[in-house]
């Protein structure tokens, strides 16, 4: 099987959706773009890194604080 | 005054004249609607009006003025939003099928703000389906159209607010921004769009498409209407746990203050690499003008910003989808098809990846503030790197690679989504198709105060925001 046939049959069973046949490329196209280029960024996150609470950050910036 | 003369004036202009009697709300309401009825047919922009109940609102706005004077600084001002502000008892069809008939039972902390600044809300306006794509276009509801040339696309997704305040049909409307949906309009239709920090604007009771990036804000005609608007809507509420409390700043009291020493940075990276010649010189010309008013220009290289393109996109698809996915499953065919492909992409995303991206966040947002805002105030940068095409040359059924085109059309106003920073669409001339073109400017966070005086500067020197449309 290629990629996008294990992205589509994966999502079939588990998400119960799956992309018009005339578009099914495109769609997996993107989302490996993304993916490929999150995990690269991701490389800077530690390790044990919880979500962020953006916003915190956002006011810290306001105040000049190191957030 | 005739008809068009009222319809003219600018959101403060109108409201100053209605506060001083010079007319009344229902005259200028009766401006509105006319402007509606006659050129609504051209424009498609307005999803619904109800004359009878606009016309009551002013009347009743006429009659306080005279009781008690005015209750704030938009009494009186007719005004339409995106159709994705719910109103209690009313429906917001979000520009779709599926909600075509949902009617809210709460009314959204941005419109009860404009209730009590005195506004009128005349009509609900359309937008792209589900707010999720930045050309205009809707298969469900009907695809506005350019008030400057009406074969050209309004720029989405609050594509009925940027041709109704284009269109003068109203003095000022909400839109939302999620990667560009309040500046791309504000650039194809010659208005000045804020989209505020992250936070600073209340999202509650606005139709959602991703939490982590969507923002609430104003299309105006002009920067002193935008400033005015922004003051109205911004501020914590307790119904919406993601607004700051950080205090918000007097847009008007240092608007006229100029730029003299403004430190306005230029990105040497990614911003201008795929602009189209016309937009790229329309903008050099404005970077002129504020070094001629005083600016000092500052080249910056900006860090993390494909990356924040990237996460952004991982943000919004995912959370997109899981606010959609009951409807993708049921009623998949209820979907256009391209709001369908642009949805169904987040299914696909590992839970890991958008954990990872929502880490990024704030990592990437220091890092662009410790380097850009370093060296600069504020940061010049285009809304949309090409000039505003046709609605025909960006229609899914006549391009095959329209998700491309999509993803290049918002290439420039996304990264300032995922960082959350103020972002201002600014209007600067005008492309060899005859159509706007324009800018954005972005600042440090919470600092909305710093655009609207560059903005204000430049709109003064060069009168941008003064051309109308001819319908």
């Amino acid at each position: 099987m290629t990629d996008d046939e294990i992205l589509r049959e994966w999502a079939k069973k588990v998400q119960l959706v799956e992309p018009d046949a005339g578009s099914a490329s495109t769609v997996f196209r993107r989302v490996k773009l993304h993916e490929a280029q999150v995990r690269e960024a991701a490389r800077q996150v530690a390790f044990e890194a919880e979500p962020a609470n953006f916003r915190a950050y956002l006011d810290g910036k306001a105040k000049g604080d190191d957030a | 005054m005739s008809v068009d003369e009222v319809a003219a004036l600018s959101l403060t202009e109108v409201a100053h004249k209605i506060a001083a009697k010079e007319l009344s709300a229902v005259e200028v309401t009766e401006a509105s609607l006319q402007r509606i009825q006659l050129h609504n047919e051209a424009l498609n922009c307005i999803a619904n009006v109800n004359v009878e109940d606009a016309l009551a609102q002013a009347r009743k706005a006429d009659e306080k003025l005279a009781k008690d004077g005015p209750v704030g600084p938009l009494h009186g001002v007719p005004l339409a939003h995106k159709d994705m502000y719910y109103r209690a008892g009313r429906v917001s069809a979000c520009g779709s099928k599926i909600r075509a008939d949902y009617v809210p039972d709460i009314t959204s902390t941005a419109l009860k703000k404009l209730d009590a600044a005195g506004a009128l809300e005349v009509a609900r306006l359309q937008m792209v389906e589900f707010a999720t794509g930045p050309t205009g276009h809707n298969e469900m509801a009907g695809t506005p159209r350019n008030p400057w040339n009406t074969d050209h696309i309004t720029g989405g997704s609050s594509s009925g607010s940027g041709s109704a305040v284009a269109g003068r049909m109203v003095y000022g409307a909400l839109g939302s921004d999620t990667g560009g949906s309040i500046r791309i309009p504000a650039y194809c239709n010659g208005l000045v769009g804020m989209k505020a920090t992250y936070g600073r604007v209340s999202r509650y009771g606005a139709m959602p498409l991703s939490f982590s990036l969507d923002h609430v804000g104003p299309l105006c005609r002009t920067v002193r209407d935008c400033a005015v608007f922004t003051q109205v809507i911004a501020g914590n509420d307790p119904d919406d746990p993601t607004t700051s409390r950080e205090p918000v700043g007097d847009y008007l009291a240092d608007i006229e203050g100029g730029v003299s020493g403004l430190r306005l940075g230029v990105p040497t990276n990614h911003f201008f690499d795929d602009v189209d010649d016309e937009v790229r010189e329309a903008i050099q010309e404005s970077i002129s003008i504020y070094e001629k008013l005083g600016a000092e220009i500052v080249e910056v290289e900006v860090p993390g910003i494909k990356h924040g393109f990237a996460l952004g996109e991982v943000l919004g698809r995912v959370e997109a989808a899981t606010y959609h996915s009951t409807w993708l499953r049921e009623r998949p065919e209820d979907y256009g098809t391209q709001t369908r492909n642009r949805l169904m992409q987040g299914f696909y995303y590992p839970g890991t990846r958008y954990i990872e991206a929502l880490n990024l966040r704030g990592q990437l947002l220091s890092g662009f503030t410790d380097e850009v805002f370093s060296v600069a105030d504020i940061l010049i940068a285009p809304s949309v790197p090409m000039a505003v095409p046709t609605i025909a040359d960006t229609d899914i059924s006549a391009n095959q690679g329209f998700l491309d085109m999509i993803a290049r059309f918002g290439s420039c106003t996304r990264p300032f989504n995922f960082l959350g920073l103020p972002a201002l669409g600014v209007p600067c001339g005008f492309t060899g198709n005859g159509l706007p073109t324009g800018y954005q400017i972005v600042g440090r966070s919470f600092d909305e105060a710093t655009l609207f005086r560059a903005a204000r500067a430049f709109e003064r020197e060069t009168s941008c925001t003064e051309n109308a449309p001819v319908l």
